[in-house]
């Protein structure tokens, strides 16, 4: 079996979970799960010594998870078992198929976007630690997508978010997590450690761009020897479309 | 060192088992009152209603009042509320019957905001 099935199976398999759980069926909430959660959670931890609204011990003891996971294999979580990721990958590869070229950022602006995360984690950190509630909800398509614009959805402002996430990620595959997934920007710095990555063989690599065309992040991948950019979720999509063999490998360190 | 590419799935599939396996590592209240009497028996309700730092903070404002009952903790990850109580002031029953009462609503209708799902005297 292909490393490409396996991790379709996986996003398959953690998506139908999180539904499973959104229905009520589990005897945990779905947002428990949400690793950002745990994130929120430390401020009232520290000063209070309780969660922040709905937020549990499982938000802080998965974010503890996926961060040493993400010391090892870079933002695996993000290509392999965000719920949110896979669906914004799906409507990005249907994007590909109605696109016959597919209208692109300009690589300096898309460059720049990608640091909006960095002002959006820090607005929701200060509103949640402030007001101590979970303010952004109405702001978030995980919670926005899985209660079915629940409790703390916001109207019109929550459908005009949920148009914006399906339309960017059709035109921009990963928007949302490239752009604003505060998630994503706390994990960065640790990405940036990340002990498992893919290195290129520049003397067997013959340029065929076939690595560059399959990232859903758009990374360079074709210039660079080893694939350090925060932004690499280890999905081995490049890998698996290298025709080279161990022109792409994965390497520790 | 080049790696099997199955060494991510592996991880990845260990790593968020992990962080489910350690959750206990980090049960902490949700919210905690004292009350001032003095209890000799404790009784663990699990209460639908009782789902963030909202609710529980309602649950608990419920008893402020109430003669019998020491101390009150409620965990919102799994909708449990622990109460020390004098059991001759005040028995499970009671209690059940003061958390599950109608309250008035915004609206000016009145409705049950908690139910008891489970109990069970310790």
């Amino acid at each position: 079996m292909s490393i490409r099935i396996v991790r379709y199976i996986l996003q398959a398999f953690f998506l139908a979970s999180i539904i499973y759980l959104a229905l009520g069926w589990g005897s945990n909430g779905f947002e428990s799960f949400c690793p950002f959660g745990g994130v929120e959670a430390i401020y009232g931890l520290f000063t209070h010594g309780n969660f922040t609204c709905a937020l549990a011990p499982l938000n802080l003891s998965m974010f503890i998870g996926i961060l040493l996971l993400t010391i090892l294999t870079k933002r695996s979580f993000c290509g392999w078992v965000c719920p949110l990721g896979t669906i914004s990958e799906w409507i990005g590869r249907f994007g590909d198929k109605v696109w016959k070229k597919r209208p692109r950022i300009p690589r300096a602006v898309d460059r720049y976007l990608r640091y909006l995360r960095y002002p959006v984690l820090a607005v929701i950190l200060y509103f949640t630690y402030t007001i101590g509630d979970l303010v952004f909800r109405g702001y978030d398509p995980f919670y926005l997508i899985f209660s079915g614009m629940g409790h703390g959805s916001l109207g019109w402002i929550s459908i005009g978010v949920m148009v914006i996430f399906v339309i960017g990620s059709f035109f921009q595959p990963m928007f949302f997590c490239r752009y604003f997934c505060p998630l994503a920007a706390v994990l960065d710095p640790f990405s940036k450690i990340g002990l498992v990555r893919i290195t290129r063989d520049a003397e067997t690599c013959i340029d065929c761009t076939l690595c560059n065309k399959r990232c859903h992040f758009g990374i360079d991948v074709m210039s660079l020897h080893k694939v350090t950019h925060r932004d690499c979720v280890n999905c081995l999509e490049c890998v698996e479309a290298c025709p080279i063999e161990d022109c792409l490998e994965v390497r520790i360190l | 060192m080049k790696i099997p590419k199955a060494v991510i799935p592996i991880l990845v599939l260990v790593l968020v088992a992990g962080g489910y396996v350690i959750q206990p590592m980090f049960f902490f209240p949700t919210n905690e009152i004292a009350l001032g009497a003095t209890g000799d028996s404790t009784v663990e309700f699990t209460v639908d209603g009782l789902k963030c730092r909202g609710t529980a903070g309602f649950f608990t404002s419920q008893f402020e009042n109430t003669p019998g009952i020491e101390s009150i903790t409620t965990y919102a990850a799994n909708h449990k509320a622990i109460f020390v109580y004098d059991s001759k002031l005040i028995d499970p029953d009671r209690i059940k019957v003061l958390f599950e009462r109608e309250f008035r609503m915004r609206d000016g209708t009145f409705r049950s905001v908690f139910k008891e799902v489970d109990c069970s005297e310790q």
